[in-house]
């Protein structure tokens, strides 16, 4: 986590973020905005030297389309749980609130989805420390480009 | 050469200051004085000593051959021909009874439980940090001596099975890994729970993540118009300099989060020329 922090790391990452970009306008014409966000994001796990589970899915799987995402069908029946007597029905949603959290949280790091808890925190971490590298990355190379215009 | 030959001397036996040694050692030393001064690495003053050791002392006194083949078992861990006869003590020899006295007092308390080291030392850190249970200073005088092998007791008013002593590891694990999410992660609380907690931390990966979507859009936006074919060194001069004033951006977003929200905060405070 604590390589995210430092200066040389946010240059490296920048350097070679303007690089891909270079490589990818003199390649296709066209690029929209999910190209750039996967290329952005391919270039944070190569940063990653590939000791981080993220990393590793990231750079597994860049191929496939955004809308690819499994729709779970876990639907809830609400209807019939609101017959029964409202204390049972509280103590047993109470419980696997953490679970439910847990899930949502391992459907937003990505390749973490059978992961333990303990697991999941330590990748959370390095992924949020990754992520805002990559947000002032981002913007330091949008500033150079509009500034460089002017 | 006396000043070395005292030197390797004092190397591969630490525990001179035991008596019975001594004696026996400057009887040796009388016996063998040249092998001191042959050597010059302490390497080969072990291998060495073993040998001479065996020939000379075994057929000198069978008392001092003892005290002898013991530490020099002890010392040279490899290619040692001779018996562990020797019951002088050594480093091992002070944990052990270190362990022994810690076993007396385990059964003397009934405790059942032999977990793991890993776990023994993770559940004496615990107990020597914590306040909590009244055995806690006779506990302490135990768990610090030794650090290998200890057996974990269990404090009074808890469960002593494996099964609990495995899950309070656990969540300790879990625990400490909240901790550092807490620092990273803005707005959390000391005394939030694990529930309030994660929900910080996804609101918190999302937001990021609608930033990371909303530049990249910003980025695509404003390359159009740079030319691509006309790279240049003074990128990577630029790029340094925007990266301080990125990063003071980054702390202007960052308390905005807290506040608002992310996005909304950014696009507040962007001072960008138009695109």
């Amino acid at each position: 986590m604590k390589r995210w922090t430092t200066k040389r790391e946010h240059q490296i990452y920048s350097s070679k973020l303007f690089q891909a970009l270079c490589r990818s306008r003199r390649t296709s014409s066209s690029t929209s905005a999910k190209e750039l966000h996967q290329t952005a994001d391919r270039v944070l796990a190569i940063t990653a030297k590939g000791t981080t589970r993220w990393s590793r899915a990231i750079l597994a799987a860049p191929l496939t389309a955004g809308t690819n995402m499994k729709k779970h069908k876990k639907a809830k029946v609400t209807v019939h749980t609101r017959l029964r007597k409202p204390v049972v029905n509280r103590e047993k949603r109470k419980l696997p609130v953490v679970e439910r959290k847990l899930r949502a949280l391992r459907r937003l790091v990505p390749g973490c989805r059978k992961l333990s808890c303990n697991n999941l925190l330590e990748e959370t971490s390095d992924y949020i420390a990754a992520l805002e590298m990559q947000v002032r990355a981002l913007t330091a190379i949008t500033e150079f480009l509009s500034r460089g215009l002017l | 050469m006396a000043d070395f030959s005292a030197q390797s001397y004092r190397q591969p036996f630490p525990f001179l200051d035991i008596d019975p040694t001594m004696e026996s050692l400057t009887q040796f030393a009388e016996l063998n004085p040249q092998s001191f001064i042959l050597d010059n690495s302490a390497f080969n003053f072990q291998t060495f000593f073993p040998l001479s050791i065996n020939d000379s002392l075994f057929s000198n006194q069978a008392s001092q051959g003892e005290t002898m083949s013991g530490f020099i078992h002890n010392s040279n861990q490899s290619s040692v021909s001779a018996q562990p006869i020797f019951s002088a003590k050594t480093e091992m020899e002070e944990i052990s009874n270190k362990r022994k006295a810690l076993d007396i007092s385990e059964s003397s308390s009934g405790n059942s439980s032999s977990t793991s080291p890993q776990v023994s030392e993770t559940g004496i850190k615990r107990r020597n940090n914590s306040g909590r249970g009244k055995r806690a200073k006779s506990n302490e005088k135990e768990m610090e001596k030794p650090k290998e092998v200890v057996h974990v007791r269990a404090r009074r008013g808890q469960a002593t099975d494996s099964h609990s002593l495995a899950e309070r590891v656990r969540r300790g694990k879990i625990n400490e890994r909240l901790r550092c999410l807490q620092d990273i992660v803005p707005g959390c609380y000391k005394t939030m729970g694990m529930a309030l907690m994660l929900d910080e931390i996804i609101n918190y990966v999302q937001s990021l993540q609608n930033q990371v979507e909303f530049l990249s859009m910003k980025l695509t936006a404003a390359s159009t118009y740079y030319d691509f074919n006309s790279e240049s060194d003074a990128m990577e001069r630029m790029l340094r300099e925007k990266a301080e004033e990125a990063k003071e951006l980054e702390r202007l977003m960052r308390e905005g989060y807290v506040g608002i929200g992310g996005v909304a905060c950014f696009h507040s405070s962007s001072t960008y020329g138009p695109l």
